[in-house]
């Protein structure tokens, strides 16, 4: 309770004033010697217990009605433990920013903490003077205005208020404060206030800045609506899949990683399926940690490719389930044609090439390799190939040339390595159509040899050389190249050169398909980069770059809110996305000018396929998670709100100005109408008590 | 305290006034002196009371002989034989006696000593022999009933000399009993008291005095502010007998005061009634002249029983 006017509560002590004046009158009491004793005894007898009892209540009443007067003179007040607005009666601009950020759906009591803050922004919009005006901000992600401006609509304020759906998403608090800041510019009203009401999730307060710019600062309250029951919370956070090698059957691992963001230890149950398959497993998670536990489960060919993570529910049970891809390794088919097969294997001229293309377990691509001489290559190898790689190949007849150009047109990838037969069929009309521009000869160099120089770092297969200087392909030594002509070709671009200004890696595209010449060998021969770290890195990109698959595979896993780009293949006419709540979005050919498709409508946790049809039919599949941070449901340190709310940084106050440390918080109630109303009452007590 | 002499007791003012009553007692009493009271007892009396139709056994000579020459008939002349009377005045003189308020003009014990000085003066002019007692707790004083004249200052001395001592209660059968021993003819007795005594006692012994066919007089002397009860204040009251102190809101008590003493004053004069006892209530305030005028003017129109108060 607290006091207007508190000087007022010393009048309290003239309560005291009856009881001085009941010992001043019994002392003062008239004595008169009486005869008829007997009757006063008589009639006090029986009227003193009840005289007595009179007596008190009306020195207690009057005790009372001064007590009281003095007290309604105070103005008492009071102060709710429902927080809101700052005790006043000046007419006030005021902005609830309210969160409806994943975090306040905790549910307690069949009540979310988003409707419990509704009630309570209902409960400021009731209590604020008819010359206040309010506006109402929705600081779940994206941060919006709900209402265009300050409006003095109460009826459409509350519609506002109770339209606030709960967002999935993280809180926005710095746009919401920017936006409060808009509204309340326009204010001409003395007294304005921002009234947050939120869970105080802890990181949204972490890296928050001042929001205004304006000298005259609002006053700033932040409505706190979980209580202590409500702070702690189980969350699935991440999960990574690991699929199998086998080709048929598949041990996959799935790595579970669950937040404990409580302050005790838990023991939480977690189980995860793929199709029939499922794994559970009992997972001891310590106070505000992140545990992990893997699972394996054996798939089958037949098995689905996405799967899902569960644990016991809480009073958060969004973020218990968590849907994930099972990534299948992209195996690339590389066909290498062997234009000089020796039997001594290093000598052989496809040794190295096919050391640095054997696949990794590890890696998210797999590559295959098959290796045939020329007279073995025929067309329909090419259904099966992404690249094909003609190393040293002297000849080719011409229905394999012609196959290969035609495969190369339709979207394959050539690589082309130079060499002695290079050089010695170079002229040859079977090859020339598939080299990127005029072979001119051979140059030995072998008494000054060239370096790699002028890689085009922007090219996607050389991207990873850009930023390192010093790469050893850059000191790999070259004494024998193929000199090509330097004239401008349509298509064709420099990749790089010799240090003497030789082209060294040439790219020309051919209608849907690329093919690319290395004009030093790619073995020993010629130069010494099958010695350097460089070649394998090198190698590997040329290779993906040239099967369409050197983009690093896209996570199948985004946030809430954010937005999924998904490539489109070539003569897609449409792209069909269905949601997690079993809607179905199409999205037209129109829609999708750079090739591309931005998918925005990801608000809702879970899986999502995209299927682009008619002529490729492809599917690709990925999840929308809700945001770990959001998982985080530990309120922010007092302390920590208290320096945003009053910080001074140099000459600069603060904009997040803290209200006068003389005007207390939260939903005032003045006591002293009804004080005013009982002494009334105490009035009619006191007449009664005193004539009756 | 200044000591009332006679004088002070019986003004002239109301001597002058006294002089003037008559004490008609409808009591017929045995007495030896002769006075105005009627005996029922016919005999040798100068005053001729009635005829009688003479019958055997009647004395001749009181054959009225004018009476027998109009009617032709024989009358005795019958005559009332003059008797004085004995009348016994009982006054209380406990503390409570004591008692006056700002409206009385007296205190009820000064009151009392002039209605008994003058129900003396009135007996005594009538050559009634007239005894007083004055009782507390126990008899203060005894005069025998005389019928002489200067009887009258004795008694008045008595009264003077007699006063209320501080805190000392009533016991009016102490005097009562004393009666019963010492009083066994037929006579008066005058009560004179504010009967605020809680023993009961004495109405059994004035009951006996009465089954003695001695006529029994209550005066009760009352202030009128015990009457009215007219306080308003917080007042300590002070007991005059027994010292007690009752604080009291008088507002809020008055009404019970009041209906208290009403059902004490209706209990006693409902006891009277029922022993046949003559009940008067006295109210300092008034004039006693006027309250004895009326009181004797009552006593003669009834017969006996109980008068309401004044």
């Amino acid at each position: 309770m607290e006091f207007e006017s508190p000087a007022f509560l010393w009048a309290t002590l003239a309560a005291l004033i009856p009881v001085l004046l009941h010992l001043i009158a019994r002392r003062r009491a008239r004595v008169h010697d009486f005869a008829a004793i007997e009757f006063i005894l008589g009639s006090n007898k029986r009227i003193a217990r009840r005289l007595k009892v009179r007596q008190w209540l009306l020195m207690a009443t009057r005790m009372l009605l001064i007590g009281a007067l003095a007290f309604a003179f105070a103005k008492p007040y009071r102060i709710t433990s429902e927080e809101g607005l700052p005790a006043t009666a000046a007419p006030t601009s005021v902005v609830l920013v309210i969160d409806s950020s994943f975090s306040m759906g905790i549910a307690h009591e069949d009540e979310s903490l988003l409707e419990r803050a509704k009630a309570r922004a209902l409960a400021i919009l009731g209590e604020l003077r008819n010359e206040s005006d309010i506006a109402i901000v929705d600081v779940g992600y994206p941060a919006r205005a709900l209402t265009p401006r300050l409006s003095f609509d109460r009826q459409i304020t509350k519609t506002v208020i109770k339209d606030i759906e709960q967002r999935t998403g993280r809180a926005d608090m710095q746009a919401g404060l920017r936006l409060a800041e808009q509204m309340l510019s326009g204010s001409t009203k003395l007294r304005r206030e921002v009234v947050i009401l939120t869970d105080l999730q802890a990181f949204e307060w972490a890296d928050l800045i001042q929001p205004w710019s304006v000298v005259r600062a609002p006053e700033f309250t932040v409505v706190g609506v979980r209580n202590d029951t409500q702070s702690w919370n189980l969350a699935i956070t991440d999960v990574a899949v690991q699929p199998g090698s086998t080709p048929n059957v598949h041990a996959t691992h799935v790595t579970v990683s669950v937040l404990n963001d409580s302050p005790k230890r838990v023991d939480g149950v977690v189980t995860v399926r793929i199709g029939d398959k499922a794994a559970k497993g009992v997972l001891k998670m310590e106070a505000h940690q992140t545990t992990s536990k893997e699972f394996t489960i054996q798939l089958g060919e037949d098995s689905p490719n996405h799967g899902i993570a569960e644990i016991s529910a809480d009073l958060l049970p969004e973020d218990n389930r968590f849907s994930f891809v099972v990534q299948s390794q992209r195996e690339t088919q590389v066909l290498i044609i062997n234009g000089a097969a020796r039997s001594v294997p290093y000598l052989d001229e496809t040794f190295f090439l096919r050391a640095a293309l054997q696949p990794d377990t590890d890696s998210h691509t797999r590559i295959n390799v098959s290796t045939v001489k020329p007279d073995e290559f025929t067309p329909a190898q090419l259904i099966y190939v992404d690249t094909v790689i003609l190393a040293n190949v002297a000849e080719l007849d011409e229905s394999q040339s012609r196959a290969l150009l035609r495969w190369v047109r339709s979207g394959g990838g050539l690589l082309l390595t130079a060499g002695e037969n290079t050089a010695k069929d170079g002229e040859k009309d079977t090859l020339r159509s598939l080299y990127p521009l005029p072979v001119r000869g051979i140059r030995n160099v072998r008494e000054r040899p060239v370096f790699w120089t002028s890689v085009d770092g922007s090219h996607p297969a050389l991207s990873p050389f850009s930023a390192l200087s010093n790469a050893s392909l850059y000191s790999a030594e070259t004494h024998q190249y193929v000199l090509l002509d330097t004239a401008p070709w349509p298509e064709t671009s420099v990749l790089s050169r010799f240090t003497d200004g030789a082209p060294a890696l040439v790219e020309r595209r051919l209608d849907d398909g690329v093919l690319m010449m290395l004009t030093t060998t790619i073995d020993r021969d010629w130069n010494s980069l099958p010695f350097k770290t460089s070649y394998l890195p090198l190698v590997q990109q040329l290779v993906l770059y040239l099967a369409g698959r050197l983009e690093s595979p896209r996570p199948h896993s985004i946030h809430v809110d954010q937005v999924r780009t998904v490539p489109l293949d070539r003569d897609v006419d449409s792209v069909q996305v269905n949601t997690p709540d079993n809607r179905t979005v199409r999205i037209a050919a129109a829609d999708m000018p750079r090739g591309e498709i931005r998918f925005q409508d990801t608000r809702i946790p879970g899986l999502y396929t995209v299927t682009q049809s008619p002529k490729h039919n492809t599917t690709e599949l990925f999840t929308v998670h809700i945001d770990p941070m959001e998982s985080k449901v530990v309120a922010a340190e007092q302390a920590t709100i208290e320096r945003l709310l009053d910080t001074t940084d140099g000459n600069q106050t603060s904009s997040l100005a803290k209200a006068p440390p003389q005007e207390k918080r939260g939903r005032r109630g003045n006591m002293w109408p009804a004080i005013l109303i009982a002494l009334f009452g105490l009035l009619g007590v006191e007449a009664w008590l005193a004539l009756g | 305290m200044t000591t009332p002499t006679t004088n002070t007791v019986l003004s002239p003012e109301l001597l002058s006034r006294l002089s003037a009553l008559r004490l008609k007692a409808k009591t017929v009493v045995d007495g030896v002196l002769s006075g105005l009271h009627r005996s029922p007892h016919h005999g040798s009396s100068v005053e001729f009371a009635e005829h009688k139709e003479y019958a055997p056994g009647d004395e001749i000579r009181h054959i009225d002989w004018r009476a027998f020459a109009k009617s032709d008939k024989y009358y005795v002349r019958r005559f009332e034989r003059e008797t004085n009377l004995r009348a016994m005045i009982l006054l209380d003189a406990s503390s409570s006696m004591q008692y006056k308020s700002t409206a009385a003009t007296a205190s009820k014990w000064e009151f009392a000593q002039e209605l008994c000085a003058a129900l003396s003066y009135l007996l005594l002019r009538q050559q009634d022999a007239v005894g007083l007692t004055v009782i507390d707790q126990e008899v203060q004083q005894y005069i025998p009933p005389r019928s002489h004249s200067n009887h009258l200052v004795n008694v008045c001395e008595t009264l003077v000399s007699c006063t209320p001592k501080p805190h000392v209660g009533t016991q009016l059968v102490v005097g009562t009993n004393q009666l019963l021993e010492v009083f066994n003819q037929r006579g008066l007795v005058f009560v004179v008291s504010d009967f605020m005594d809680n023993d009961s006692r004495y109405f059994t012994a004035l009951r006996q005095l009465r089954s003695r066919k001695q006529k029994v007089h209550l005066l009760q002397v009352l202030d009128p502010w015990e009457i009215d009860f007219p306080f308003s204040e917080m007042t300590l009251f002070r007991s005059l007998e027994t010292g007690q102190n009752v604080l009291a809101e008088p507002r809020f008590m008055r009404e019970t005061y009041l209906r208290e003493l009403r059902r004490f004053i209706d209990e006693l004069r409902q006891n009277c009634l029922e022993s046949g006892f003559e009940y008067r209530r006295f109210n300092t305030q008034m004039d006693l002249t006027v309250a004895l005028t009326k009181m004797i003017a009552g006593s003669s129109q009834s017969d006996g029983g109980v008068e309401h108060g004044i």
